[in-house]
């Protein structure tokens, strides 16, 4: 049993170091600048909440308001980032082409069809630079695109988008506080309570006599 | 036009950067240190108090999250990430036994992604004509067009500089802004300011109610 489960450990051990190399090799190889950065985003999202919400000192409305505000901000962040550096990156493939790596006045011949033993030569030249160009510029563009993401895209959807959300879940949350108000002012029904017109505190207790304080008993009550 | 961008775009440095996690997260904070700031000045909106003082502040988180960043973070995590590496999960690995460390494999990295030409030409330089003596790696990187750049050791660098991030920019940055802002604005006579501001249209307030 003891040797089973040793062996069993010693599989799990090496298939998490082989994911780990995988891993590593994948990051090595490929590694984008929107891993980073939506790495970041998410665990912003979920711990910069959190902080908020074990804020001691603050208000408890303030507390959820901000909490709310600050999760969304990272929500929108994530799927923008990724969108901004994919769709910058995309642009390499537009970007790297022979054209652009090649002589202006050589191209102009090429594509007139004015075929000389150098244009050939030269767009051959430019076609095989525009080929191991375009990774590095693929990185490049994302990495463009994740710095726009963040100094331009991300503020300005947030300014447009949280503050509507925050409205509808205010509303929502007033909405809620109404009904609650309303289901707690209407009491219950009970015949044995009707005597709470008396306004006498001490008759709440039920512990006295609730007949008429007046006829034949000697002594009052 | 197109083709100078492109040729831009086609800068190795540049796309170095890029697949770098510290040198690029680096970047995108000290672009939103000046970037957000200067935003916040801009907007006609709000009052000239309150935009220095949102500006100041916002200018000194991420300053302080920078700073964080590459003091704490950095060689921590990317050295750390390497020799924990080279003593526990990789050790069988022949790459890692090439490397002293960290920084040493960086180097390499940095001269093998260089084009064959400009890698030579570093090579012969003073300060470079005794390095990477051991492990036939200087012979690879005179005589390949394209070394083995080892994209195991590079991950891992980079794995450690992303958890390294993570674990400093969301969680530990935040932290420590939040204990040092507002005592660095009140230095500065920002917070003050608020603060006087505040009691001063309570007053008015006051005035106008009584």
């Amino acid at each position: 049993m003891a040797i089973f489960k040793i062996y069993e450990l010693k599989t799990l051990e090496m298939s998490f170091v082989n994911l780990l190399e995988r891993t590593c090799t994948k990051l090595g190889t490929n590694n984008k600048p929107t891993y980073v950065v939506m790495a970041i985003a998410t665990v912003k999202g979920i711990c910069r909440p959190m902080f908020t919400m074990m804020d001691k000192k603050e208000n408890p409305e303030t507390k959820k308001y901000t909490a709310i505000r600050e999760g969304l901000t990272e929500i929108i962040a994530i799927p923008v980032y990724w969108a901004c550096g994919e769709s910058a990156g995309k642009l390499a493939k537009i970007l790297a082409v022979p054209k652009n790596f090649m002589d202006k006045k050589l191209y102009k011949q090429y594509k007139k069809e004015q075929i000389t033993p150098e244009v050939t030569k030269a767009f051959e030249n430019a076609k095989e630079l525009a080929e191991s160009n375009l990774p590095k510029m693929n990185k490049n563009l994302m990495f463009i695109g994740v710095c726009a993401a963040a100094l331009f895209v991300i503020p300005a959807l947030c300014s447009i988008a949280i503050k509507p959300l925050m409205e509808v879940i205010k509303k929502d949350n007033k909405d809620k506080k109404n009904l609650d108000i309303n289901t707690i002012e209407q009491p219950p029904v009970k015949l044995y309570n009707q005597h709470i017109h008396y306004n006498d505190n001490l008759k709440y207790l039920n512990s006295f006599h609730r007949s008429p304080i007046a006829g034949m008993k000697v002594g009052g009550v | 036009m197109i083709s100078a961008i492109a040729n831009g775009l086609s800068n190795s440095t540049l796309a170095n950067i890029a697949q770098n996690t510290t040198a690029s997260v680096s970047i995108e904070t000290t672009l939103k240190s000046l970037g957000r700031p200067g935003f916040i000045l801009i907007d006609s909106n709000i009052s000239h108090d309150t935009k220095r003082y949102a500006a100041a502040k916002e200018f000194l988180y991420q300053a302080i999250c920078l700073a964080v960043y590459l003091a704490l973070i950095t060689p921590v995590f990317k050295k750390g990430a390497f020799k924990l590496a080279q003593k526990t999960f990789f050790k069988n690995k022949p790459e890692f036994a090439k490397f002293k460390n960290a920084t040493e494999y960086l180097d390499y990295y940095n001269l093998a992604s260089k084009n064959f030409t400009n890698r030579r030409a570093t090579l012969m330089k003073n300060h470079s004509r005794n390095k990477f003596m051991h492990d036939s790696l200087r012979q690879d990187l005179v005589s390949q067009v394209s070394p083995e750049k080892y994209p195991l050791i590079k991950g891992t660098i980079e794995l450690g500089s992303l958890i390294g991030s993570v674990l400093g920019l969301a969680i530990l940055a935040p932290q420590i802004s939040h204990y040092t802002v507002h005592p660095m604005l009140k230095m500065l006579g920002l917070e003050k300011k608020e603060e006087s501001q505040s009691v001063q249209n309570q007053q008015v307030k006051l005035d106008k109610d009584a």
